[in-house]
């Protein structure tokens, strides 16, 4: 019983910090495409997937989700930041792997000083996801505690 | 019921996440009004419709250039395929050279910028190609700003016909290749 409360209290704990580093991750990134606005439409259109069209609406639109669903994970309702990640997270997973599949060089040059390579940027995402659907299973749990000892 | 077991209750669940999937869709809602609100108070946001890094490059340019000989000039992957044929001008690509040697158009030569940035490699650029040949400069796509950069390289070292192809190479592939 004592073993059980500790494991809780050491997976409370990391959880904690889990949330803390993911919104730190997405408030930085959201943070830098709200100031680079043109650069990340840029870094958008080299991946030859979006519409040109659909640009500049997901350039000033994305880096505001990315802020708010990092901020949501400290608010009453964490799980919708956790779900807004994992969501996110999959749609870039999905985008780096088309590129990829097309054989769109994406380190030539046209991202200026942001150059990852596009495997790389894929590994991070997918640990990224890990993390947050691990705090969106671990939130829900939580909340349909709640909500079942209220009914 | 236990409270392990109202946890595996997958009703609940369900409503639970279709209030959260509501949630993050409200947000989205208001993502956009915030960063359209915000995009249209700053001094360099960003323009409806997308323009390439090309393009905003050609409009500067231009602006600033009276004499049309000056204004950036750009050739269509279709006119630029006839030219190529004909053999009628030089294509130079731009691009690093593993990216030349993983593909590039047939009779191009491979001078990456870098290479161009230095005063000995334009020195030996004169040195094989004449003032007065047609040049056709290429970089990746239309987001890269190397064409451009060497369009004005070489329009400034007195090469007087210079074009940067149109889409760059990404274009010219899925056309020809």
């Amino acid at each position: 019983m004592e073993k059980q409360i500790r494991l809780k209290k050491l997976e409370k704990l990391a959880a904690t910090l889990m949330k803390i580093t993911l919104a730190l991750i997405f408030l930085y990134a959201g943070t830098i495409k709200a100031v680079e606005t043109i650069e990340f439409a840029d870094t958008l259109m080299t991946y030859e997937i979006i519409n040109k069209q659909a640009i500049v609406p997901i350039a000033i639109t994305l880096p505001f989700i990315e802020i708010i669903i990092a901020l949501m994970l400290f608010s009453k309702r964490p799980s919708v930041g956790a779900m807004g990640m994992s969501i996110l997270l999959f749609v870039f997973i999905m985008i780096l792997s088309i590129a990829k599949w097309n054989g769109v060089n994406v380190d030539c040059g046209c991202f200026g000083s942001t150059e990852t390579k596009t495997e790389i940027s894929i590994i991070k995402n997918i640990i990224l996801i890990l993390l947050s659907a691990w705090i969106y299973r671990l939130e829900t749990k939580q909340l349909s505690t709640e909500a079942a000892v209220e009914l | 019921m236990s409270n392990s077991n109202n946890t595996r209750n997958p009703k609940l669940f369900f409503t639970l996440f279709l209030k959260d999937a509501a949630l993050f869709f409200a947000l989205i809602a208001i993502s956009g009004i915030i960063g359209l609100v915000f995009n249209s108070l700053r001094q360099n946001g960003v323009t409806f419709p997308y323009r390439t890094k090309l393009e905003r490059f050609s409009t500067s340019i231009n602006a600033s250039e009276e004499s049309a000989e000056h204004r950036l000039c750009k050739i269509s992957v279709e006119h630029a395929s006839k030219v190529s044929a004909s053999r009628a001008a030089v294509f130079i690509d731009v691009r690093p050279a593993a990216f030349f040697d993983a593909g590039h158009i047939s009779g191009a030569i491979s001078r990456p910028s870098e290479q161009l940035n230095r005063h000995e490699g334009i020195a030996k650029l004169k040195a094989t190609i004449k003032l007065n040949t047609p040049i056709v400069v290429y970089c990746e796509n239309n987001n890269c700003d190397r064409g451009g950069h060497v369009w004005h390289l070489l329009k400034q070292n007195g090469y007087q016909q210079v074009c940067v192809l149109d889409g760059g190479y990404s274009a010219w592939k899925s056309r020809y290749d």
